[in-house]
């Protein structure tokens, strides 16, 4: 099994960091000269946030209950329903993502999906679709995709995802038989993403192989 | 006719025509005409073969829209029009994938045809038709009295009143001009017709194609 190491960072206390992990707190989103500054809006709150770091490599199906920071590697299917997803600039995303906020300034091959929103940062580079209602893309990233802004089938794919995120198992999961509104469904994400068996629901983590 | 925009967040009502023009963009009447059922409410799938430009996404925000950012200009430029025709076909099938178009209205292909030799004009619309349901439109622009182009196509964006606009930082126009005539842009493209085209006052002239 592979190692793997998820810190979460309280924002005021005072815990001492080390190498990689103490660059990722100097994310001048959230941390600027020590003192406190409050999130912009469509930034990722990294208050907080547990934070996966850049020599992480997981596999597998990622749930959590909680903001997450991903700086390192992650394969399969990422889901934070209800939760914000920074993809950090060293983060290397190969799965789909379900989020209620997605912030990318990092590599992500995968379909996105933003309940509230997806924000695409310049040092950003994805290939896959987007599906939320609110995108922004900032001059100078990398895109290559398709974007359904449409409400009507934003809201069919997001609704889809709550029926999925209340299923209580992987056997229910794979019995969702609901039609997508486009041909970048949730459902055909799920099954490029596999193995939802290794999911760890409630907490970030879960890692095969 | 005003380009009402109902479903528009936060914008019920706004019209491309009442947005503050642009005097630095392009009027683009044949692209209005082509986005008038999205701007009434009607869903529509889009591709733009050039890369993604905020502005362009903005400016869709809200509408009942799929955007598709195919990002080709780069791949389509590299093309080597000298190839044997079966393997500039098994590119271009690379390229535009049935994903990206099935089903779509409109093709956004804007200064990308000055920059193509013939023969992959004729490539890239018969993958377009190839793909492409009966009617759906292909917008572009073909400078007919200019001397030169920059290097490369233009970064062009969409302007919240619907008019194009160049990004800053273009480079400058070394470029001699091919120039395609109407009759020949015809003939490297019989499976479209140019529905409609309007000269621009800066030599280049606005076409919508129509897939046959």
């Amino acid at each position: 099994m592979a190692m793997f190491d998820i810190g979460k960072r309280g924002f005021s206390g005072n815990q001492e960091t080390k190498g990689e992990e103490k660059d990722l707190l100097r994310d001048p989103d959230g941390f600027k000269g020590g003192v406190a500054q409050p999130p912009a809006v469509g930034m990722a709150r990294h208050r907080d946030a547990a934070i996966i770091g850049p020599s992480i490599h997981i596999e597998g199906t990622l749930r959590g209950e909680e903001d997450l920071v991903i700086e390192g590697r992650v394969s399969g299917t990422v889901k934070l329903q209800g939760h914000c997803l920074t993809v950090g600039t060293h983060g290397q995303i190969s799965a789909n993502i379900y989020a209620h906020t997605v912030v990318v300034d990092g590599t992500v091959e995968g379909d996105l999906f933003g309940a509230e929103r997806v924000v695409i940062k310049k040092s950003a580079n994805i290939t896959g679709n987007i599906t939320s209602p609110r995108v922004s893309l900032e001059e100078g990233a990398r895109f290559k995709g398709s974007i359904e802004m449409d409400a009507q089938a934003v809201e069919a794919s997001m609704g889809l995802q709550k029926s999925k995120s209340s299923a209580q198992g992987p056997a229910k999961a794979h019995t969702e038989t609901a039609a997508p509104a486009n041909a970048s469904s949730p459902s055909a994400g799920e099954k490029a993403g596999e193995p939802d068996k290794s999911a760890s629901s409630g907490k970030v983590g879960g890692s095969v192989g | 006719m005003p380009l009402v925009s109902p479903s528009r967040a936060g914008a019920a009502g706004e019209t491309l025509s009442s947005a503050a023009p642009n005097q630095d963009a392009y009027p683009c009447k044949l692209l209005h005409q082509a986005l008038e059922p999205l701007m009434k409410g009607e869903r529509r799938l889009l591709l733009d073969l050039g890369d993604a430009h905020e502005q362009t996404i903005e400016f869709f925000t809200g509408l009942p829209v799929r955007l598709g950012i195919a990002s080709l200009t780069t791949d389509l430029l590299m093309l080597d029009p000298q190839g044997d025709e079966e393997s500039l076909q098994a590119r271009m099938e690379t390229l535009l994938t049935p994903e990206m178009l099935s089903d779509c209205h409109l093709v956004m292909a804007w200064e990308l045809l000055n920059y193509l030799q013939p023969r992959v004009i004729t490539a890239l619309m018969s993958r377009l038709a190839e793909l492409l349901p009966r009617g759906a439109l292909v917008h572009g622009f073909v400078a007919y009295s200019m001397k030169a182009l920059p290097q490369t196509p233009r970064a062009l964006v969409l302007c919240p009143d619907g008019g194009l606009q160049a990004l800053p930082g273009q480079e400058p126009a070394t470029l001699k001009l091919r120039g395609y005539p109407s009759g020949e842009l015809q003939r490297l493209m019989p499976s479209f017709y140019a529905a409609r085209t309007i000269l621009l006052g800066d030599g280049t002239q606005e076409y919508l194609f129509v897939r046959r």
